[in-house]
């Protein structure tokens, strides 16, 4: 059962992430005007590979992120219970 | 003299001075590496073995209209290249990279670039030697090196775990690493179902060629610092999650398959221990080493030695050997002498011959003549024509066609070598160097030479 899941999970990632990169949406992508970088490259970076790095980049950067603030709830809630069972013990 | 390969970068170039390689440092380049020394970041580095040390020196610039500084690194005793490593040595190149940049990142800067070429081994281990690489971080700023890491590194190490060791071979071919859109061809689909292979190389390899005649100023791409570490944690569990095992490939249980009893692999460890005593050469090169049990015989007397066979697996295991023993006097690599790594790159410059990176002191050359005689054709006087040209000295074992070893080379081919003999052997041999010493094996019909290179 799990493998099934795992299965549909994966399929579903990657016909997303298809889907993300198809030519359709490149062909959309907007790119901003502001905020002109002040740095100059020796080697050619690649504008598929900037903007693919900008892509990946948002999810991993994302996942990241969720995972500082899952840190920063669990320690919340980890030390909020440990002051109420501080307060009980006190009383 | 400017050396050939150092000309991409305008921020300085290496040079050649009296036998000493230094650097010059441009102008336009001046903040850069101030920035580099006075953050902190130059010395982490180097405390963490991760770059080349280098001193700041006053001699006569080679271009002093365009010189800020000149520097001189600490030499790297033989220079390799990606294309004549194992798996592990590249795995670990690419992580020697990524580890540079995230510490860069944390000083204020990054990488401009990540070329598998900025990595060399010394003491047996990965570091970093363009002192120039390192630019100003701008917030926001993606990382510039980002498509040279996937090419140099990501490319090949997945087709080496995912398809085929060989495959590391076409760094010879690709000099700036491997196209993607030919990487995510010869990757197995099941590939694709990794997200890290899936969006580093197969959509990467997309993007690149949607966008390949749009011009876009990429410029205007904001990345967050949390998206660029996304990024470089990203790079890193996918090249640590890439593996790849040993399977007794040909030679790989040569040791094991030789027809030496324990006596005569022991006289032979004797003898040439006592011809390394006796020529104490300053380098050694053991060619057709195997896992380099011989080569240890000469690192253990603290000589750098450089480790070929054209074995990957053979390779991986001494490299693996090596680094669990903390042996940092060998250096294995991935070389095949019927073709040795030829230059190549920009004017046929950029990238050494493996006889231009000599001559070694001496060269260990065991086990190996039948090999290059019977099974490459190559004639006795081409194979010491050859020799004399890369060592000053020779330690070599002949082995007559009456040993098990080449009977079986010759089990399925014609016999048409009549003059493989001890005899001409020694003919030949003697056209370019002394025999100094002779030695029967034991228990064994095999002989061990000692030869000096007549003097030209």
């Amino acid at each position: 059962m799990n493998r099934v899941k795992h299965l549909g999970i994966i399929l579903a990632v990657v016909i997303s992430l298809y889907l993300i990169f198809s030519q359709a949406v490149y062909a959309s992508t907007v790119v901003g005007t502001s905020g002109q970088a002040a740095y100059s490259y020796y080697i050619d970076a690649g504008t598929g590979s900037i903007i693919i790095q900008f892509l990946i980049g948002s999810l991993v950067g994302l996942v990241a992120l969720a995972g500082v603030y899952r840190m920063r709830v669990k320690n919340f809630l980890r030390n909020l219970f440990k002051k109420q069972k501080g307060d009980e013990e006190k009383e | 003299m400017q050396l050939p390969a150092s000309f991409r970068d305008p921020s300085g170039f290496l040079f050649q001075q009296d036998g000493i390689i230094y650097r010059q440092v441009n102008l336009v380049y001046k903040d850069d590496y101030d920035l580099l020394m006075s953050s902190g970041l130059y010395q982490a580095l180097v405390d963490d073995n991760l770059l080349i040390p280098h001193e700041e020196v006053s001699i006569e610039p080679p271009v002093p209209e365009l010189v800020y500084k000149i520097i001189k690194p600490e030499p790297i005793p033989f220079i390799s290249y990606p294309y004549e490593w194992c798996f592990s040595q590249l795995r670990d190149a690419a992580l020697t990279t990524l580890k540079i940049q995230r510490k860069a990142l944390e000083f204020g800067m990054s990488l401009r670039d990540s070329s598998a070429y900025n990595i060399q081994f010394k003491n047996g281990r990965p570091i970093f030697i363009d002192t120039l690489s390192f630019g100003k971080y701008h917030e926001g700023q993606p990382w510039v090196a980002y498509r040279q890491f996937c090419q140099h590194f990501l490319a090949p190490l997945a087709l080496m775990s995912y398809k085929d060791i060989r495959l590391s071979q076409l760094l010879h071919v690709y000099i700036d690493g491997l196209p993607l859109d030919l990487t995510s061809c010869l990757l197995p689909w099941r590939t694709h179902l990794r997200f890290s292979l899936l969006s580093h190389i197969h959509l990467h390899a997309r993007s690149q060629k949607h966008f390949a005649d749009k011009p876009i100023n990429v410029k205007q791409y904001r990345l967050s610092r949390y998206a660029s570490l996304g990024i470089l944690n990203s790079l890193e569990s996918t090249v640590k999650n890439l593996k790849w095992q040993p399977k007794g490939t040909e030679w790989a249980d040569y040791y094991q398959d030789t027809n030496y009893s324990p006596p005569a692999f022991e006289h032979k460890k004797t003898i040439v221990d006592g011809f390394l005593d006796r020529v104490k050469p300053t380098t050694v090169w053991d060619l057709g080493a195997n896992v380099g049990i011989f080569s240890r015989l000469a690192s253990d007397r603290g000589i750098p030695t450089v480790s070929f066979d054209v074995d990957p697996a053979a390779v991986e295991k001494s490299y693996l050997d090596c680094l669990a023993r903390g042996d940092t006097g060998i250096l294995p690599l991935v070389i095949d002498l019927t073709n040795p790594s030829p230059a190549i790159g920009w004017e046929n410059k950029e990238r050494m011959s493996l006889k231009e990176r000599g001559p070694a002191d001496a060269v260990l050359a065991l086990a190996l003549v039948h090999h290059l005689a019977i099974s490459n054709n190559v004639p006795l006087s081409r194979i010491a024509r050859f020799l004399s040209d890369i060592c000053h000295w020779l330690i070599i074992e002949f082995v007559p066609k009456s040993d098990s070893q080449v009977q079986r080379l010759l089990a399925t081919r014609e016999d048409i070598f009549p003059n493989y003999t001890r005899q001409a052997f020694e003919q030949e041999f003697g056209r370019y160097f002394t025999i100094d010493d002779s030695t029967d094996i034991r228990e064994s019909q095999r002989t061990l030479y000692l030869m000096r290179r007549i003097q030209r």
